[in-house]
C-alpha cells in the first residue's frame, strides 16, 4: 500500500514536471517571437511606474508606485506612468495605445487601464505628453478631460521640469475620476477556490479508490499505475489553478486600448 | 474474428478524430469570423462617432467665422454623405469597403480643409469650446486609426487560419471566404514627386 502510493506520487511529480516545463518552453518561444527591438518590454513582474527616462528619484518612484499599486487593488482601475527618451518613431498617441494595448493594463473585463505617458524635453526637441484611456474608461475620462489634464496640470509644472509633481497631479485626478467608476470591485476568486476544490475532492475519490481498491485485491500495483494517470490529470488542473491564486504580487489585467485619450506637447 | 474487430476498431477511432477535428477547426472559423464583423462594427462606430462630432464643430467654428461658408457646408455635406453609406459586415468585400472608405475620406478632406481655414481665426483658436472640440476630433482619429488596425489583425487572423492546410479543406466545405483588408489611404500608396 504504501510503496504503491509513493510510486504514484513519483510518477505524478515527473509528469507534472514534464508539463511545466513544457508549458513554460512554450510561453518562452512565443514570448521571443513578439519581442520588438526599440519598443519597451513588458516589465515582469508589473510594474506601474517606469522611469525609462530617469526623472524620478527613487523615492518618487516608490512613493507613486505604491499610490497607484494601492489604487488598483480597492478599485481595479490601473494607471501606468511611463517615462521614455525615444517614442521609437511612433506617434505620442500610437505609443500610448500600443503600450496600453500590449503590455494589458487595466482589468480585462472593465478595460479599465490609463497610460500617462511623457517624454520629456530634450535640449533639442518637444516635450510630449498623452494620457491614453481604455476602452472602459472612455466614458469617465473622454479625450477632453485628458485633454484638459495634459495642458492644465501636466505642462505648466513639466516646463519647470517638476515631472514627478506633473505626473503626481495627474494621477491624482484621474484616481479621483476613477473612484466613482469601479468602486466595489471583488477580485474573481470564486472559479478558483472551486477549481482547488474540484482537485481535492479528485484527490479525495482517487485515495478512496485506491484504497477501496487495495482492501478487495490487496494490491494496488496495477490498480494503482492506471489511477495515476487520473492523478496526473488533477494536478494539470491545480497548476492552472495556484499559477493564478497567485501572491499578492501584482499584474497587468489585459486590458485593451481604442486610441481614446489626449495629448499636448511643450 | 478478432481482426476484423480490430479494423472496425481503428476506423471507427479516425472516424472519431477527424470528425471532432473538423468541429473544432469549424467552431473556430465561426469564433473568427464573427471577431473580424466585430471589428468591422468597431471600425463603423469610430466613423460614426467622428460624423456626431462635426454638428457641434460646425456651430462651434461658425460663432466665429461665418463668412466661411463654403468650406462649412463642405463639411457637413460631406458627413451627410458618408453616414449614408453602410455596410452589413456579413457583405463585406474589396469593394464595399473602398466605397465606405472613399465616403469617409470625403470627411477626412472636408475636415482639413476646415482645419486650415481656423488657423486664420486666433479668437476662436483661443476658444476653449474649440480646443475641447479639437482635442475630441483627433481622439477619433486616433481611434479610428486604431480600429483599422485592429480589424485588419482580425481579418488576418481569419485568413491565415483558413487558408492553411488541411483546415483550407474544411472552410472550401463550409463556404468559409477570405476577407478583404482595408488598404492604406487612396493616394497615400503613389510615392511623392520630388521636383527640382
Amino acid at each position: 500500500m504504501k510503496e504503491g502510493s509513493k510510486k504514484i506520487v513519483s510518477n505524478c511529480i515527473i509528469l507534472r514536471a514534464i508539463l511545466v516545463a513544457f508549458v513554460f518552453s512554450l510561453f518562452f518561444s512565443l514570448k521571443m517571437v513578439s519581442a520588438k527591438e526599440c519598443f519597451p518590454e513588458k516589465p515582469t513582474p508589473a510594474r506601474f511606474v517606469n522611469d525609462l527616462a530617469n526623472v524620478f528619484t527613487i523615492a518618487q518612484k516608490n512613493e507613486l508606485e505604491n499610490k497607484i499599486g494601492i489604487f488598483s487593488d480597492t478599485n481595479s482601475t490601473q494607471i501606468l506612468v511611463i517615462t521614455v527618451s525615444d517614442l521609437c518613431g511612433y506617434d505620442k498617441s500610437a505609443f500610448a495605445q500600443q503600450i496600453g494595448e500590449k503590455w494589458g493594463v487595466g482589468n480585462k473585463d472593465f478595460n479599465n487601464g490609463v497610460v500617462i505617458l511623457v517624454k520629456p524635453k530634450e535640449i533639442d526637441g518637444k516635450g510630449e505628453a498623452f494620457i491614453a484611456s481604455g476602452y472602459g474608461l472612455e466614458g469617465a475620462l473622454p479625450d477632453a478631460i485628458c485633454w484638459d489634464i495634459v495642458q492644465n496640470e501636466m505642462i505648466p509644472l513639466f516646463k519647470k521640469k517638476a515631472y514627478f509633481e506633473g505626473v503626481d497631479a495627474a494621477v491624482n485626478i484621474i484616481m479621483g475620476i476613477a473612484t466613482g467608476e469601479f468602486k466595489t470591485y471583488e477580485p474573481d476568486r470564486t472559479p478558483q477556490i472551486s477549481g482547488l476544490i474540484v482537485f481535492f475532492l479528485i484527490i479525495a475519490i482517487y485515495v478512496a479508490l485506491a484504497v477501496y481498491r487495495s482492501r478487495k485485491y490487496g494490491t494496488i500495483s496495477s490498480a494503482g499505475r492506471r489511477g495515476g494517470s487520473i492523478f496526473y490529470g488533477g494536478g494539470g488542473f491545480s497548476g492552472g489553478g495556484s499559477s493564478s491564486w497567485g501572491g499578492s504580487s501584482r499584474s497587468f489585467g489585459g486590458g485593451s486600448f481604442g486610441g481614446g485619450g489626449a495629448g499636448g506637447s511643450w | 474474428m478478432k481482426k476484423t474487430w480490430i479494423t472496425i476498431g481503428v476506423v471507427a477511432l479516425i472516424v472519431i478524430i477527424l470528425y471532432s477535428i473538423t468541429i473544432g477547426a469549424y467552431n473556430s472559423m465561426v469564433e473568427k469570423d464573427e471577431a473580424v464583423s466585430g471589428a468591422w462594427s468597431q471600425v463603423e462606430n469610430v466613423y460614426q462617432r467622428r460624423a456626431d462630432l462635426i454638428p457641434n464643430l460646425v456651430e462651434t467654428v461658425k460663432g466665429y467665422a461665418a463668412h466661411e461658408k463654403e468650406v462649412l457646408t463642405g463639411v457637413v455635406e460631406a458627413r451627410s454623405k458618408a453616414t449614408s453609406v453602410n455596410i452589413d459586415p456579413s457583405n463585406l468585400n474589396a469593394e464595399s469597403i473602398k466605397k465606405f472608405q472613399a465616403a469617409q475620406e470625403g470627411i477626412s478632406s472636408a475636415l482639413s480643409r476646415l482645419m486650415v481655414v481656423v488657423e486664420r481665426y486666433p479668437d476662436l483658436k483661443a476658444n476653449q469650446n474649440f480646443l475641447q472640440l479639437q482635442a475630441q476630433l483627433e481622439g477619433t482619429e486616433n481611434r479610428i486609426t486604431v480600429e483599422r488596425q485592429k480589424f485588419n489583425d482580425t481579418a488576418k487572423e481569419y485568413n491565415t487560419y483558413i487558408r492553411k492546410f488541411p483546415k483550407n479543406i474544411i472552410a472550401g466545405m463550409f463556404g468559409f471566404e477570405k476577407r478583404a483588408y482595408f488598404e492604406a489611404e487612396i493616394g497615400a500608396e503613389k510615392a511623392p514627386q520630388v521636383k527640382f
